[in-house]
């Protein structure tokens, strides 16, 4: 047995059965709950149970080599991921050699009990009856548990050995339940339970060699179908009965009493500064003011924090696009790569530095277990409105993406609360939505950033009053009912680990790249070609201005300048609005129109309900030959645009009518798309796609009208 | 533990949590939430439901409870088996 026995491969599979073979020997029409004899051609597979939050992605992550988010709340892992990793096993031919034996770890939503009509506890069982789409029955499981709390843990090891699982029990926190005093006899909890059991700590990497070492153990006893690998069944306590709730309470009890020592063996000690903070977080006045104390500080960092880097992004593309306009010769390609692909890239990546503070927050934020304590003081809300306390975790996930919240509402239990969970979701403000926020409130606020900080919680708190407001109307017309109340296991508070919220952040903004190197890119060329095409002869004005500079030249040189820098100006006008891109804007116009926008503006919006973020590329690309500011940075160029009658493109009243058309419009394609997967119909993503956007429409309308009906420009 | 109008899920999860017939908790805090402390776990509860579970003060200073069934409750659960008996 090789002790430092894995080398683990990055490359995964989710939900899928990549690498598997289709004649494995175990069907899902097998008995279900006992593992069969392992099948040589296809790979092992090891599932990764536990209770929540007791460290089952961060263990995954160790093992596998990957990077799956990790929080500290109950519920941020919701689907079976399953990744790989090699294990030393001992050789069959030479015992005394080891070879390399590839496994699937599967990691699966915390629960609490198999037995439980709860979607986590459904989705478990159906993975370890081999009924889920991930596979066939897993040949073992590892059992994650906290070890400072230890007996609640072990009724999910009673129910996985009652099925006749070889099971590993992975102490995990094993760092924290010494430094409170607990000792643990791991070989007396072994022979009680029949199974092994390795302290770790995954966060820190500790006992994760022995841990391999006893799943390869494990791998190498179910390779030679042998009976598991239990240390000595003679001390084992007789299992109970695991559909009675006392007896099994009553077994893992008497299980830890006798394996457990320390002044807080049975999880009795008090913690006065933890009673003190869960009585300040969830207090109806306080920890309402703590909640909006926290948000407006994240708003106002993101907002405040990221203004630097971002003049450095700006600067870096204006530079390049110098650089490429001096360099290549004028005609189409120089349009394309400067004003197309540079414009229109810059124009998205400017916001990265807020893209990646807001992960870093959210990151730090869910790490500290706050939010746990954040979710009572909204159910007291939500539930007014029809929503169930659970639906606090998919909404806060939706400000990052509205896809991840959606799914992550699967473990609403209640049919009529998950529905309206998903549908009101994408309401809250994503991380795509923050662009097209940075620029508008830049142009309602520019020297405020205290001001611009309120601006964007305001956006935020719109978003959210939509959502509840359509969760009260929706849970008395559509989806009648009262949602169910809420319980929920309240997560020890943590000091945040930074090294995890940078690498969420660095992922993210790796991807936030990707995705305008790729379908940003590809969006920018081809509205470039729209807004550039076809080409057409300049306006008489234009031409009578460069006449009359061609005769002032000789006795006024400054005037002669300013005569053909406006000629430049009304021809550019003028061939954006000739252009494909302008003819569009102004058939789809009519219905923008009483919201104060313009055709470049409804471009902008049009383009934008593929995906949001596009908006100000759009703008970039539309307004990058409008108007001689090629000294300005992007954001300038757009607040400079002029209309066709020289008016700003964007005044205050429509940066306030769009900024509420984006916090309340559905403009998200891969959004609707898991709406339907998740709801099993178009019926609810087409409900949601127009009811959102017509109240987008409507809200807008009024914004409009209102702020120009009080004399603001 | 006994609960009052509480639905077989919520039964079930606070079973699962820890909260079962007779065990020992102690609550942290009491209102909306109100919180409760179970071995190591802490278990924040709905006033609908924290509402519907029987707790019995088990010393002087009131903070740890033995909670237990009440008679009526007892004869309820009691009437609900008789059927499962007979068959």
């Amino acid at each position: 047995m090789n002790n430092k026995a894995a080398t683990t491969t990055p490359a995964t599979t989710l939900n899928n059965k990549a690498g598997r073979s289709d004649s494995a020997a175990v069907s899902a029409s097998s008995a279900p709950g006992r593992p069969q004899p392992h099948h040589p051609a296809t790979n092992l597979r090891l599932a990764l149970l536990g209770n929540p939050n007791t460290g089952k992605t961060t263990l995954f992550n160790r093992l596998c080599g990957l990077r799956a988010k990790t929080a500290n709340f109950p519920g941020s892992t919701v689907d079976a991921r399953v990744g790989r990793c090699t294990l030393h096993v001992a050789s069959q031919h030479d015992p005394t050699a080891t070879e390399p034996q590839p496994i699937e770890l599967i990691d699966l939503p915390g629960l609490y009990r198999l037995g439980l009509n709860l979607p986590e506890s459904k989705l478990c069982r159906d993975v370890l009856d081999g009924t889920d789409t991930t596979g066939p029955v897993p040949d073992a499981a590892i059992v994650v548990a906290d070890a400072s709390n230890l007996a609640r843990n072990l009724c999910l090891v009673a129910e996985l050995l009652a099925r006749g699982f070889p099971v590993i029990l992975a102490l995990n926190m094993i760092d924290i339940a010494r430094r409170r005093g607990l000792s643990i006899d791991t070989d007396a909890l072994g022979r009680k339970l029949g199974c092994r059991v390795v302290p770790v700590a995954a966060r820190q990497g500790i006992g994760l060699d022995e841990l391999r070492a006893a799943m390869a153990r494990m791998v190498d006893r179910c390779i030679r179908n042998m009976p598991a690998d239990h240390v000595t069944v003679s001390d084992a306590a007789v299992l109970p009965d695991v559909s009675d709730t006392s007896a099994i309470a009553e077994w893992a009890d008497e299980i830890v009493r006798t394996s457990v020592g320390g002044p807080a063996a049975v999880g009795e000690a008090s913690d006065s500064i933890i009673d003190r903070l869960d009585a300040a977080f969830t207090h109806p006045i306080v920890g309402v003011l703590v909640f909006a104390a926290v948000m407006t500080g994240l708003f106002w960092t993101i907002f405040s924090l990221a203004q630097l880097p971002m003049s450095l992004i700006e600067i870096s593309f204006e530079y390049l696009g110098g650089f490429l306009g001096t360099v290549l010769p004028p005609g189409m390609v120089h349009d394309l790569l400067v004003d197309g692909v540079i414009g229109g890239v810059a124009g998205t990546v400017v916001f990265l530095p807020q893209i990646c503070l807001l992960f870093f927050l959210i990151s730090l934020l869910e790490d500290t277990g706050y939010l746990a304590r954040a979710a009572f003081v909204m159910d007291r809300l939500m539930c007014r409105f029809g929503l169930p306390g659970q639906a606090f975790v998919p909404m806060l996930s939706s400000h990052a993406c509205a896809i991840p919240g959606i799914m992550s509402a699967k473990l609403i239990p209640d049919p009529q609360d998950r529905l309206a969970t998903i549908l009101v979701s994408p309401f809250m403000s994503c991380s795509a939505r923050l662009p097209v926020y940075v620029l508008l409130i830049g142009l309602l606020f520019r020297d405020n950033a205290a001001l611009g900080g309120l601006a964007f919680f305001g956006c935020y708190g719109l978003g959210a009053l939509a959502a509840f407001g359509t969760a009260f109307v929706a849970r008395r017309s559509i989806l009648r009912g009262k949602s169910r109340p809420m319980v929920l296991e309240l997560p020890t508070y943590k000091w945040p680990s930074l090294l995890s919220a940078l690498l969420t952040t660095w992922d993210q903004g790796i991807d936030f790249l990707k995705k305008a190197g790729t379908i940003i890119v590809a969006l920018c060329i081809v509205l470039w070609w729209l807004s550039a095409y076809p080409k057409v002869d300049p306006p008489q004005p234009a031409l009578d201005m460069l006449a009359q500079a061609q005769l002032v030249e000789s006795a006024d040189a400054a005037e002669a300048e300013q005569l053909r820098t406006e000629a430049a100006a009304i021809t550019a006008r003028h061939e954006q609005a000739s252009s494909f891109a302008g003819r569009m804007g102004r058939v789809v116009q009519p219905v923008f129109e009483p919201l104060g926008y313009d055709w470049q503006l409804t471009v902008g919006v049009v383009a934008s309900f593929a995906a949001r973020e596009v908006f100000v590329s759009t703008m970039a690309v539309l307004t990058s030959g409008s108007d001689d500011v090629e000294d300005e940075g992007i954001l300038n160029q757009i607040y400079q645009a002029q209309r066709d009658d020289g008016s700003p493109v964007i005044t205050k009243s429509t940066a306030a009518s769009l900024l509420v058309f984006y916090v309340l419009a559905m403009q998200c394609l891969p959004t609707l798309a898991v709406t339907r997967r998740e709801t099993g119909s178009w019926k609810w993503a087409a409900l949601q796609f127009g009811y959102m956007s017509s109240l987008a429409w409507v809200a807008s309308l009024v914004t409009y009208q209102g702020l120009r009906w009080m004399g603001v420009p | 533990m006994q609960y009052a109008d509480l639905q077989c899920d919520e039964c079930d999860l606070l079973h699962a949590l820890g909260m079962t017939d007779r065990c020992k908790l102690s609550v942290r805090k009491t209102g909306n939430p109100c919180i409760v402390q179970v071995g190591a776990t802490r278990i924040g509860l709905a006033q609908s439901v924290s509402s519907k579970i029987t707790v019995i003060p088990d010393d002087a200073n009131g903070t740890v409870t033995r909670v237990s069934p009440s008679p009526q409750q007892q004869q309820q659960q009691q009437q609900q088996q008789q059927p499962g008996d007979e068959q």
